[in-house]
């Protein structure tokens, strides 16, 4: 002990292209854009990390492990611009040291909104992963770490999974650590993996940080902090954006050579070790009950939902989009629901956050907006075309479309 | 009230909650108004936000501002 659990998030979104009130086609998606962008991560991230963990995992003859949550809007850009890149994630799955884990496969607020949905996307998700890299996931992760006692329920109801991954926010724990496993108040089966933000942090933002007073960040150094842990938790969970090596840290910051020498460094601590989340769901037991009646998340200093919802344009544009749930659903239109669905990525709504507009770095990141004012205006847009869709369906086949009452 | 200014306008380098167009862009001035009239969240936010930002921007801060460059000049030594 301790046992570092790494998990790295990997997901692009769809963005949508530019459409006015006047646009009348169907044509949602920039695809030139989401290329190009998928183009320049696969050749900045995802190949040169791929290839890094496949050779620690190989150096390190299997003691050296990492799990992935991949979405399914990413794997349909991959297979489309850059198929290597999931060659790379399959080799890496045949290795025995990666996990994968479930999510929804749109990276979709559905939990907040469509319970039913909900389910659909993480159903559709898991058989994708079983498709791609043989892989029945067994841990879930909700759309940017949201969390509450009601997502267990819903997720052990499910019966397929055996853990939650979250974060380990401040109000939550109430001076517990994140180094240990909990369970939520009703559900003593499915165990919670908590992200230690302060370490997770330490790579994902201050790493290139010449302000921050650990700058530089040596790998030698990082293992010491992970060593302290001895004695006092079970596991450090460091879960992070896949991006962040060689995007958010270019790699002029030495975020790789970081990376390269982590693992050797980790291990000359004979007490340290690396597990998967579900080997660490096998491997400790839940030490207390974690209460979590409200809803969290991994965004922000706030850690809380006012990235996605901090607004009206925002709540908005996420009631409008439920509300056509069961019209999309009910036109049997596949084109048409796979449009819907895919406005559901959550970055739509993180790029209409007034939080940050001035100077939200983060926030600005792969946004393809110059403002969040004109992200609702393009959504909204698009909206309008996708409602008249499926209305024109409903008069062709003579239904009447659902009324839903407010 | 919301309000839409052109790109290419010197307020635009100060002014954040606003909707911005290139000055040639008809069909994108077209696209906002019509927007901040079928949306109230839009006009909701844009005037919240709007109202709170245009009550930063004062003429005494401007010119407190230049008055601390000039005193900053006056200071400086003049080297011959």
């Amino acid at each position: 002990m301790p046992s570092v659990c790494f998990y790295f998030q990997v997901h692009q979104p769809c963005r949508l292209r530019h459409y006015t009130v006047f646009d009348q086609d169907h044509r949602y998606f920039d695809d030139l854009k989401n290329k190009s962008i998928c183009r320049k991560v696969a050749n900045k991230c995802y190949l040169p990390t791929n290839r890094l963990i496949l050779d620690l995992i190989r150096k390190h003859e299997g003691r050296f492990k990492v799990a992935y949550s991949v979405t399914g809007v990413l794997l349909e850009q991959l297979a489309e611009y850059a198929p290597e890149v999931i060659s790379t994630f399959d080799a890496l799955a045949r290795t025995g040291c990666v996990e994968f884990l479930a999510e929804t496969y749109y990276h979709s607020l559905s939990f907040l909104y469509s319970r039913n949905e909900f389910k659909e996307q993480i159903c559709k998700h898991s058989e994708t992963i079983e498709k791609f890299f043989g892989y029945k996931p067994r841990v879930f992760r909700n759309t940017e770490l949201i969390y509450s006692n009601d997502l267990t329920d819903v997720i052990e109801s499910m019966g397929v999974f055996d853990g939650v991954i979250t974060e380990g926010a401040d109000r939550i724990l109430g001076g517990r650590s994140p180094n240990f496993i909990y369970n939520s108040p009703r559900s003593k089966r499915i165990k919670l993996l908590l992200k230690n933000y302060a370490l997770s942090d330490d790579i994902a933002f201050r790493f290139s940080n010449r302000g921050w007073n650990e700058w530089p960040l040596m790998a030698g150094k990082f293992s010491d902090w992970v060593s302290r842990v001895n004695g006092n938790g079970y596991v450090v969970n460091l879960f992070m954006d896949y991006e962040t090596f060689g995007e958010h840290q270019w790699k002029d910051t030495g975020i790789f050579d970081f990376m390269h020498h982590l693992p050797e460094e980790i291990m000359k601590n004979p007490d340290n070790n690396f597990k998967t989340p579900s080997e660490v769901i096998a491997s400790y037991p839940a030490t207390d009950v974690l209460d979590v009646p409200g809803l969290i998340s991994w965004a922000d200093t706030e850690r809380d939902l006012s990235a996605w919802l901090g607004n009206s344009m925002q709540s908005n544009a996420l009631h409008e989009l439920y509300r056509m749930e069961q019209n999309v659903k009910q036109a049997k239109d596949e084109k048409l629901t796979s449009d819907w669905r895919k406005l559901q990525t959550s970055d739509h709504f993180y790029y209409m956050c007034t939080k940050y507009f001035a100077d939200g770095d983060v926030h600005k990141y792969f946004n393809p907006y110059d403002s969040p004012y004109d992200s609702y205006i393009n959504f909204m847009n698009v909206m309008g075309n996708l409602e008249k869709r499926y209305k024109k369906k409903q008069v062709v086949s003579g239904r009447q479309p659902i009324q839903i009452e407010h | 009230m919301p309000v839409l200014i052109s790109k290419q306008s010197g307020v635009s380098e100060v002014l954040t909650h606003v909707l911005k167009a290139d000055f040639w862009d008809v069909n994108e001035i077209a696209n906002k108004i019509v927007a901040v009239l079928k949306y109230p969240p839009l006009r909701m936010t844009l005037k919240e936000h709007g109202n709170f930002e245009v009550r930063k921007l004062k003429w005494e801060d401007a010119a407190a501002k230049c008055l601390a460059i000039y005193n900053q000049l006056v200071c400086e030594p003049v080297y011959a």
